[in-house]
């Protein structure tokens, strides 16, 4: 018997044991499936901020086997780029581990490209995606000569027709391609972790509703085709989470070290945001764990030095010191405020390193020589830097007190413990300065409520942000304008209050004794605060587009909204009137902004702002049903939450859409059919 | 096999065939030929150019903008005849604003093209005048050549 079992383990796992680790089960499998092709479908060949350029040339330079760029393959101008370090006359880029991801697709693609065009090595693939997902749709539903049949018609229709208007890509652009497509790859990964992150703990189709939410009503599936890292953080981060909340749920824990696995990894794309990610894992999965035995937290520990190993390697081969990540080392040539202490120390001068290089050339903008218009997005440019310098000078003073107190206290002791290895201390002192002052900064921002309106609520024209860059178009979105289903978090405090009206202290629990499913909101709830305090402090800022700082609190908030109960209770409820309502959502919404297109001729910034005013609306009327339905559950129906839950939902989806299809372009797009439809709409934006 | 499986079999072939086909294995029987995006050498023969002089406006932006837009009407040119892949440039430039706009085109057929410009944004507190002058240009361009097809200086009104 034992012998018979050993046998087995030893056997190859079948492809159907590799795909229900991956992906859960089929519904999982087709979400993903289903959320690739969705964001392939509007993918924009192209560079739509200037420091994408930095990463594709890392992308290009790490394929040839070397971390130093020495091949400069992309470039809008000729000379330096925002995003570019250096060592010792050595140029390199950054985000080295948003390069390596993107490395085996580089290889397939490039693979493929011995044997057929690169145009249609793309359609072949989306068109093969297509059969996939509806032949497994079909298996899902038991009828599958139907969907065999539709599935085959659309498969061969999208061939055909994108042959037909297919025009050649260049060959250079592979690493382009590369990069982008593992950015969808990834952000269709976010949709299928919230799917079966909320599987854990709600009914099905919730999760199925969160899971395609995910992609299609949160910014990330605007940031999925271009390849910035905030869609990989976002990503890793929800999988850290979905992997402590199984360790919670089954008590296997396994799953307690992987968490970290994905935590750390995120310091390869960018060692802060890994930094606080760990940090804010290791304090809740301490205090919340059952055991913390010395045996259970070194298997964690090798776990997470593992994860972290990348990065400090890909540190140690640049400048020699672990951890001294990229960011760390002297940028060169074009301003680039970023998040990292070398931003903050650039900060000042950042400003006028933007306005002095020219405007229109570097940062995109109305190129010259008659080549038509690039549009302000792609003039976004070099990454965010505070506009804000402390408006509000008073109110800093007295608000944080204790908490910068509490929060040097640790980062103290912290040093003391991290003085102990052999790493030059100054890095490290530098790194730890960094850290308390982003924290202390970005809880002083919590006392300025106009400037929380402005990052949260309401943006329009924003004063004090440089809008120069972006051509003076308002196209900055707040938290709420870009992703209007968090209106219904409005209920949280009613909720929370009530719970400790009704059961006084009671309702206050010790970490550790929580349920699986408390302890998960628990980590939650954390990480939403501290991803958001630590980027306060440069908010609002131009470039941003959807708050794309604060990126992975779109998830976090997403699972927020999920597991309220007056929206579990009404989507179990009322499943179809969400379904149809988004729909129709998505169907009329299209219609309408097609109708606003034609008729009012909105400039850019007028047309992302017109977005803007309707979102914010379908997030106030969500917030006011669902404060509703919390206080008096026997007056609203089920149907009305349903209903304008769909509403936000479908609302981001159409703004998605546009944003990608007829408002911001640039590049061009990768399916040659869907560039035929957008050509037709251009005529007229 | 089923049903379903013969299908999907088929197209699956259908995919294979078509990405062979375009590869150096087929000596790239089949290539991604749909019209081409880039410019070419060629010239054109206008008919007529057509830009409503009057259309030129500087309005409030909507919507919580806050910033003053230079809105021009879409310049409509009629060509009798196109060889090869040259483009339509239209420009519109005011001086006094600091505004040099451009969009062009590539045409191969002939007929009538639309050139849409984008209403521009001004920063806040430039437009102080009440008119401004501006000039609007629509010129061919190719490898092998580069002319102005219509040229015309037009008055911009501001409303408030």
């Amino acid at each position: 018997m034992k012998l018979e079992r050993a046998r087995q383990n030893l056997q190859w796992p079948s492809i159907e044991r590799v795909g229900r680790a991956l992906f859960g089960d089929r519904i999982g499998l087709l979400l993903w499936v289903g959320l690739v092709l969705t964001f392939a479908g509007f993918w924009r060949v192209g560079f739509f901020l200037t420091d994408s350029y930095t990463v594709a040339n890392t992308l290009v330079n790490v394929a040839d086997g070397h971390l130093a760029i020495t091949n400069v393959q992309y470039s809008l101008t000729l000379g330096t780029q925002p995003g570019l370090h250096q060592y010792e006359g050595v140029l390199y880029g950054r985000n080295y581990g948003q390069a390596f991801l993107a490395l085996p697709v580089l290889w397939l693609l490039d693979a493929g490209a011995m044997v057929a065009a690169p145009r249609f090595l793309l359609l072949g693939g989306w068109t093969l995606g297509l059969l996939l997902f509806t032949r497994q749709l079909g298996i899902l539903l038991d009828r599958r000569d139907t969907f065999a049949i539709v599935g085959g018609i659309a498969a061969v229709a999208s061939l055909v027709i994108g042959a037909s208007v297919a025009t050649p890509i260049d060959d250079g652009n592979l690493a382009l391609l590369a990069l982008q497509l593992s950015t969808i790859l990834v952000a269709a990964c976010g949709g299928l972790l919230v799917y079966r992150l909320v599987d854990l703990f709600e009914n099905g189709s919730i999760a199925i509703a969160a899971g395609v939410a995910a992609g299609l009503a949160t910014p990330i599936g605007f940031w999925a085709s271009l390849p910035k890292r905030h869609v990989i953080v976002a990503v890793l981060m929800i999988g850290a989470v979905y992997c402590f909340a199984r360790s919670r749920k089954t008590g296997d824990r396994r799953f307690r070290a992987v968490a970290y696995a994905f935590a750390g990894l995120v310091a390869w794309v960018h060692a802060f945001e890994g930094f606080f990610l760990v940090a804010t894992i290791a304090s809740v999965d301490l205090a919340t764990a059952r055991t913390n035995g010395w045996r259970e937290l070194a298997v964690v520990g090798l776990v997470l030095l593992l994860a972290l190993s990348p990065a400090f390697a890909t540190n140690a081969a640049i400048s020699g010191n672990p951890m001294q990540p990229p960011r760390l080392l002297p940028g060169v040539g074009v301003g680039d405020v970023e998040f990292s202490p070398q931003g903050e120390l650039r900060s000042g001068d950042a400003r006028s390193d933007v306005r002095t290089s020219g405007g229109g050339e570097i940062l995109g903008g109305d190129a010259g020589g008659g080549d038509g218009e690039s549009k302000s997005g792609e003039a976004g440019g070099a990454n965010g830097g505070s506009a804000n310098d402390g408006s509000g000078g008073s109110q800093e003073n007295h608000g944080p007190g204790i908490v910068a107190w509490l929060v040097g206290s640790l980062a103290g002791l912290a040093a003391a413990l991290i003085g102990l290895l052999p790493q030059p201390p100054d890095t490290v002192m530098v790194i730890l300065g960094f850290v308390i002052s982003n924290v202390t900064d970005g809880i002083a921002v919590l006392g300025q409520s106009e400037r929380l309106g402005h990052i949260f609520v309401r943006s329009g024209y924003i004063h004090g942000v440089d809008y120069a860059v972006n051509q003076f178009e308002a196209i900055e979105l707040t938290v709420l304008e870009s992703m209007p289903l968090l209106g219904a978090l409005a209920a949280v405090p009613v909720l929370a209050g009530r719970a400790i009206r009704r059961r006084g202290r009671s309702a206050l629990q010790w970490p550790r004794a929580l349920a699986p499913a408390r302890q998960t909101d628990l980590l939650i709830a954390t990480l939403a605060i501290v991803f958001t305090v630590i980027y306060l402090s440069r908010l609002p800022v131009y470039s941003m587009l959807t708050v794309r700082y604060l990126t992975p609190i779109y998830l976090l908030g997403l699972y927020g909204v999920v597991r309220l109960t007056p929206v579990g209770d009404c989507v179990a409820l009322a499943p179809r009137v969400l379904g149809l309502g988004y729909a129709a959502t998505v169907g009329l919404g299209t219609i309408g902004f097609l109708a606003a297109v034609f008729l009012l001729e909105p400039a850019l910034g007028e047309a992302v702002q017109l977005h803007a005013i309707v979102n914010l609306s379908a997030a106030g009327a969500l917030a006011l049903v669902v404060i509703a339905r919390t206080l008096v559950p026997d007056r609203i129906r089920p149907s009305w939450l349903a209903g304008t839950l769909a509403v936000a939902a479908g609302l981001t989806t159409v703004y998605l859409l546009f944003a990608a299809i007829v408002y911001f372009t640039y590049g061009n797009f990768a399916f040659d059919g869907v560039r035929v439809i957008a050509d037709m709409l251009a005529t007229s934006v | 096999m089923e049903r379903s499986d013969w299908l999907t079999a088929v197209v699956v072939i259908l995919v294979a065939v078509l990405l062979l086909g375009s590869g150096p294995l087929a000596g790239g029987l089949l290539q991604p030929s749909g019209t081409p995006t880039t410019l070419g050498d060629g010239d054109v023969e206008v008919g007529v150019v057509d830009v409503s002089t009057t259309e030129f406006v500087l309005t409030p932006g909507r919507f919580g903008t806050a910033v003053t837009y230079l809105r021009v009407p879409d310049a409509a040119v009629q060509l009798a005849s196109v060889t090869d892949r040259p483009r339509l440039v239209y420009r519109v430039q005011v001086p006094a604003l600091g505004v040099d706009r451009t969009v062009s085109t590539v045409v191969t057929d002939r007929g009538q093209h639309r050139l849409h410009l984008r209403a521009q944004a001004l920063e806040p507190g430039t437009v102080e005048e009440d008119e401004y002058t501006g000039t609007v240009r629509v010129r061919v361009q190719s490898f092998s050549t580069d002319r102005t097809l219509y040229r015309q200086d037009v008055t911009i009104e501001v409303k408030r």
